[in-house]
């Protein structure tokens, strides 16, 4: 966490601020959705609410909170409660350990009678070396919620949609892990932190014998690894039961997956 | 050591975040009015034939556990990758190639043999 007082303290509320950034970002990214695939699809979307309906989510969010809260009477009531809370937390943990920006550096100043030494505060909750592995670590502890929440509303749609979105998180993380690989082997480390770093600059590599420059493309994995990204993206939207994967919440036959209650 | 609190502590503030947002719904929502009709599970509108924990088949967590060990031996892959350049830097990128592809053969050799003994068919 720190070694004094003043970085504990700055490392905790950066982890609070980076853990709501995460939360303030889910109204936009849901926003992103609706609205492109409204235009995808020639509607309108959500457009009523704010500027280009940019405050629905927000409306959303206090609406849900002004919601009755309801227990199915054979439910097991604790889990019940407990599913969704269970699933913020491999989310949250595997934001934390991106980093968002090169970390700052603070020079030793005198405050309050005391020295405080240099300080260098990392853009991220916290620095892990082996960062990519505890990534899809966490990431796969996201399927205990989705079972916890099917199994505890006693309802066979949820615990058949539950055991279909699990199923469907295991078997992709087989996809989501070889598709890791390539660039395990391009960057030769686990850490985020040294895998940016690696992408600085502009694209240059070796073709046929010299190098190659590129000063309008940056010097990003995508373009050393084109179908590691394409296959990453695809088991992404699997993990986490999107549309063109959405089995686990086929409304036909399991109305709303592990979600119904 | 510290990356240890550290998730530990961001792990307690989002439960105790999740379970504020929670109990300030059950404070600022409406008290609900609870009925038979409204507890009982949700089904097609008919009176609740069958109860909620169903008999999953078994072959299902057969097939899961065949997908968990393919996943274990993925990760066997992650230390090669992440030295394979550096056996390149020292002339003996073959020799490890043709390591992962032994360990490769050996996999899909697997693979082959439980399709071969029906071991992923579903009846």
């Amino acid at each position: 966490m720190g070694s004094d007082v003043f970085e504990i303290s700055v490392n905790f509320v950066k982890m609070a601020i980076i853990f709501l950034m995460m939360v303030q970002l889910v109204p936009v990214l849901v926003w992103v959705e609706r609205r492109g695939s409204a235009f995808i699809q020639n509607r309108l979307g959500p457009n009523r609410v704010g500027p280009l309906g940019l405050t629905q989510l927000l409306a959303d969010a206090v609406k849900f909170i002004f919601k009755e809260e309801f227990i199915p009477a054979k439910s097991r009531w604790f889990l019940f409660y407990a599913a969704p809370v269970l699933s913020l937390v491999p989310a949250a943990l595997a934001f934390g350990c991106i980093p968002l920006s090169i970390p700052i550096h603070v020079e030793a100043f005198q405050m309050l009678g005391h020295s405080w030494g240099p300080y260098r505060f990392a853009f991220q909750s916290y620095e892990i070396g082996v960062g990519i592995v505890f990534v899809l670590g966490i990431s796969s502890l996201a399927a205990y919620a989705l079972l916890t929440s099917g199994w505890a509303s006693f309802n066979k749609y949820s615990l058949l949609g539950a055991l279909r979105a699990s199923a469907q998180m295991i078997s992709y993380e087989l996809a989501l892990g070889l598709a890791i690989v390539g660039v395990l082997i391009i960057y030769g480390t686990f850490d985020f932190r040294e895998m940016i770093d690696a992408q600085a600059g502009p694209l240059s590599f070796m073709w046929l014998g010299h190098e190659v420059t590129t000063n309008w493309l940056p010097n990003w994995g995508i373009f050393y690894q084109p179908l590691g990204a394409v296959l990453l993206f695809a088991a992404m939207f699997a993990e986490t039961n999107r549309l063109p994967f959405d089995l686990p919440e086929a409304e036909a036959e399991l109305v709303a997956g592990y979600h119904t209650e | 050591m510290s990356v240890v609190v550290s998730v530990l502590v961001l792990t307690a503030f989002v439960l105790v975040f999740g379970a504020g947002l929670l109990t300030l719904a059950g404070f600022l929502g409406p008290k609900p009015k609870y009925s038979n009709v409204k507890e009982s599970p949700y089904e097609c509108g008919l009176p609740g034939q069958e109860s909620g924990s169903t008999v999953i088949s078994v072959r299902f967590y057969l097939t899961a556990i065949l997908f968990i060990l393919f996943d274990i031996e993925i990760i066997f892959m992650y230390p090669w990758a992440i030295s394979f350049t550096d056996f390149i830097a020292k002339g003996q990128g073959l020799y490890a190639l043709s390591a992962m592809g032994v360990f490769l053969f050996i996999f899909i050799y697997g693979l082959i043999w439980e399709i071969k003994s029906k071991a992923l068919e579903w009846e």
